[in-house]
């Protein structure tokens, strides 16, 4: 059962950018436990450019 | 109440011990039980055992065991009689079971022969190390009480030598000791994992020096937590991750925090089952009734004493302080043998006062970082050094090596779970573990093996990860051949359209892959162009060959057959995705440099962005390169890329061939404009420290020439 201290806590974890690597690998884990599956990478964020020149 | 499910198993395979630890449960804390245990675990028994855990197996289907040699001292059971016993084990158990075995040693006996056969059994080894000569001297001592320091760091520096076998080290805490020096010490060996562990107490035997110095623990705890966090972030420090998990309503995998169900039992040298061996503390009562000879594992689980003790890791077991305490969610009541008095173990732990503070104290410390937003680090490079090929390259290899390290780490977690697997392919994950360390850290670079490595990680925590195209990416053990193939010679840079499927799955069908034979007709195309680049800057050529050595050739099915394509991305950090193909023939070698050049400055970022954030979350903005609404830190990678091809195309138009002189002077006038756009944009973002300053720097050179 979470409390609701624990529900802020986890929302606010999930959302952080975390520097910290202690911290990152706790926010990783965080993440597995509600993501059912997440993806590698998206064609989004691949930079994916076509040269328009 | 259901049976417990054990899945796990602590077998006493020595009773005796070559130390005699003072705090030591199994001699020093009441149950003397040891002295009537024969020293080994017989033949006879190991066979029963074997045949126990297999029948359990089946009668549960328990896919997965642990079992953990234990003692006493395990290894005076002998380094081949182990090896002997892991092998009847899985023998015996069959191939439908995946059994994880291991030994928790105090190290005197571990020496290169003993971990030649638990690395050529895939039987992992945990260390018993309490810290610095100093500290570990205190209480690990023979019974002369000499130090067992000497023999216990060797064998600590030989399994740092065996990643596949070392699976982490557990010291017991001391109050009297620097904690800060203690984190110091085992950051500058880089285990794996350490557990530190308060020393076993109850309420008829508190806590060593505690009666003296009342918060001598919780200050202890509080140091060593605050150390951990700021100064050794890196160290998986098992103890500290499991309080956080708790924390976070997360399984904390530990018996010290949070609650769950007994999935543990112990074997003794007599073959007799009992129950969580710690519990030898409260007196001589651990036994489950029956042993391994004649009871089944089930019969065991389902004993009353294990009922018992399964209540106490819920909340109903808990006494009534900790059933209106705010924080028993988090530590679950405390291990069950601290809770204990003369009236049994309806009590709150006798460490409730450190765990209350060590609570929120953790707590705290977690808000404190979400409050403050990202915990930046501070910035401890040269960005104007960085940002120039040939002023950066300290500071790039330093980047480098942090981002090596981390994928070192990984690569060797990714094996050890191949090799668990068994089989062919197990096999050649632990040839390929027996390297040396130099050539695995190489091949962990490699942008393929990095891509390989997170699937088969994510694939042993039970996560998927998709590719682009949305389909799940399968664990695939066989690439272990195709690592072992690149380990067995130098990898020679440039790797040019590489056969290697992981730089291609993570893709799926988003993306195509030109055929080998394109690949490798335009190779003299990839030189040429990063030939422009070298002679240009020496620097610059030096700087991509050792950050980006992978180039693949791509079609984006999706695009105008003229346009030219590339992207890049740090699921396969180091390689350039690159189109060669404009309409009917190949395109320009100033083109390709351009684009090749684009992706490599993507690359750097990603590396200085793996240390220093640069953007903070926020809304997302337009970016006059792209049609789309980018997040701030997409407009930030564009114009670190973007300042840089300005300066080649301003070389292009002082020192180019003539056919480039208009597409030069067309590149720079969009580029002067867009970066103009840019800049102004970025002002409005939220950027780290190191974000605004890399955006001044880059701000400030926009405009300088380097075309001489």
């Amino acid at each position: 059962m979470q409390t609701a201290q624990t529900t802020t806590l986890r929302s606010s974890v999930l959302k952080a950018k975390m520097a910290n690597p202690a911290l990152q690998r706790l926010q990783g884990r965080l993440r597995s436990d509600v993501q059912a599956s997440e993806v590698i990478t998206s064609y989004d964020r691949m930079h994916h450019r076509h040269n328009r020149s | 109440m259901t049976p417990a499910r054990i899945s796990s198993f602590l077998v006493k395979v020595a009773s005796r011990c070559n130390l005699d630890c003072d705090y030591c449960y199994v001699y020093h804390h009441a149950d003397q039980a040891w002295r009537s245990m024969p020293q080994v675990l017989t033949d006879e028994n190991r066979q029963a055992f074997a045949r126990r855990l297999a029948e359990y197996a089946r009668s549960v289907d328990l896919k997965r065991a642990a079992v953990i040699f234990h003692g006493g001292e395990p290894l005076l059971a002998g380094a081949a009689s182990l090896c002997d016993f892991a092998s009847l084990i899985r023998a015996t158990a069959g191939p439908d079971i995946d059994i994880d075995i291991g030994l928790q040693t105090n190290g005197l006996l571990l020496d290169d022969a003993a971990l030649d056969l638990f690395e050529a059994h895939g039987i992992g080894v945990s260390l018993s190390l309490d810290g610095p000569r100093a500290v570990n001297d205190l209480h690990r001592t023979t019974r002369r009480r000499r130090s067992s320091f000497d023999k216990v760091e060797a064998a600590l520096e030989r399994l740092k030598l065996r990643p596949s076998v070392f699976a982490g080290v557990i010291a017991v805490i001391d109050g009297s000791t620097d904690p800060a020096e203690l984190l110091d010490y085992f950051a500058g060996h880089a285990p794996p994992r350490i557990d530190f562990l308060l020393p076993d107490a109850h309420h008829k035997r508190p806590p060593p020096g505690r009666s003296e110095d009342p918060d001598l623990y919780v200050r202890w705890l509080k140091r060593a937590f605050d150390t951990w966090l700021d100064r050794h972030p890196s160290l998986p420090v098992r103890s500290f991750e499991a309080l956080l998990d708790a924390i976070m309503g997360l399984p904390s995998g530990t018996d010290a925090f949070g609650f769950g169900d007994v999935s543990l039992i112990s074997i003794e040298t007599d073959g007799t089952y009992h129950d969580l061996d710690v519990l030898k503390v409260v007196g001589n009562g651990t036994q489950l009734g029956g042993g391994v000879l004649g009871t089944s594992i089930a019969e065991a689980a389902g004993s009353v004493q294990l009922e018992a003790h399964r209540r106490l890791l819920a909340k109903p077991g808990l006494c009534a302080t900790c059933q209106t305490c705010p924080v028993s969610d988090i530590c679950g009541g405390g291990a069950v043998p601290h809770r204990w008095s003369e009236a049994g173990f309806d009590n709150p732990t006798v460490y409730c006062q450190e765990m209350t503070a060590l609570i929120a104290h953790a707590q705290s410390r977690l808000s404190e970082a979400l409050e403050a937003g990202p915990n930046e680090p501070e910035l401890d490079i040269d960005v104007d050094a960085f940002e120039l090929a040939e002023t950066g390259e300290a500071v790039m290899a330093s980047l480098r090596d942090d981002a090596s390290r981390a994928h070192r780490l990984s690569l060797d977690a990714a094996l050890r779970h191949i090799a668990e697997g068994g089989g062919h392919t197990g096999e050649t994950a632990l040839r390929i573990l027996s390297l040396s360390s130099e050539r695995l850290d190489s091949i962990s670079w490699q942008p393929g093996v990095v891509a390989w490595t997170n699937v088969t990680l994510a694939a042993r925590d039970g996560r998927t990860i998709c590719d682009v195209s949305g389909r799940p990416l399968a664990l695939d053990p066989d690439y272990v051949e195709d690592i072992e193939r690149l380990c067995s010679s130098p990898v020679e840079t440039p790797v040019v359209g590489a056969d290697d499927r992981w730089l291609r799955r993570p893709f799926g069908e988003a993306i195509m892959f030109e055929p080998r034979e394109i690949a490798a007709a335009v190779r003299p195309l990839v030189y040429e162009a990063l030939g422009i680049l070298a002679t240009w800057r020496p620097a610059l050529g030096r700087e991509i060959e050792i950050t980006s050595p992978a180039v693949q050739f791509i079609r984006d099915p999706t695009a105008h057959p003229d346009k030219i394509v590339s992207f890049s991305d740090d699921a396969v950090p180091g390689a350039l995705f690159v189109s060669v193909r404009q309409g009917d023939g190949l395109i320009d070698a100033y083109d390709l440099a351009d684009s090749l050049l684009h992706e490599h400055r993507h690359q750097k970022l990603y590396l200085f962005e793996r240390r220093f954030p640069t953007t903070l979350p926020g809304d997302l903005v337009v970016s006059p390169w792209r049609e789309d609404l980018r997040p701030a830190s997409g407009l930030f990678h564009a114009i670190f890329v973007f300042v840089e091809l300005r300066r080649f195309w301003e070389y292009v138009l002082a020192s180019g061939p003539p056919r480039m002189l208009t597409r030069a002077r067309n590149q720079l006038a969009d580029t002067d404009r867009n970066l103009d756009q840019a800049f102004a944009t970025l002002e409005q973002c939220q950027l780290t420290d190191a974000g605004a300053a890399l955006a001044a720097l880059l701000r400030s050179r926009g405009a300088v020439s380097l075309a001489a």
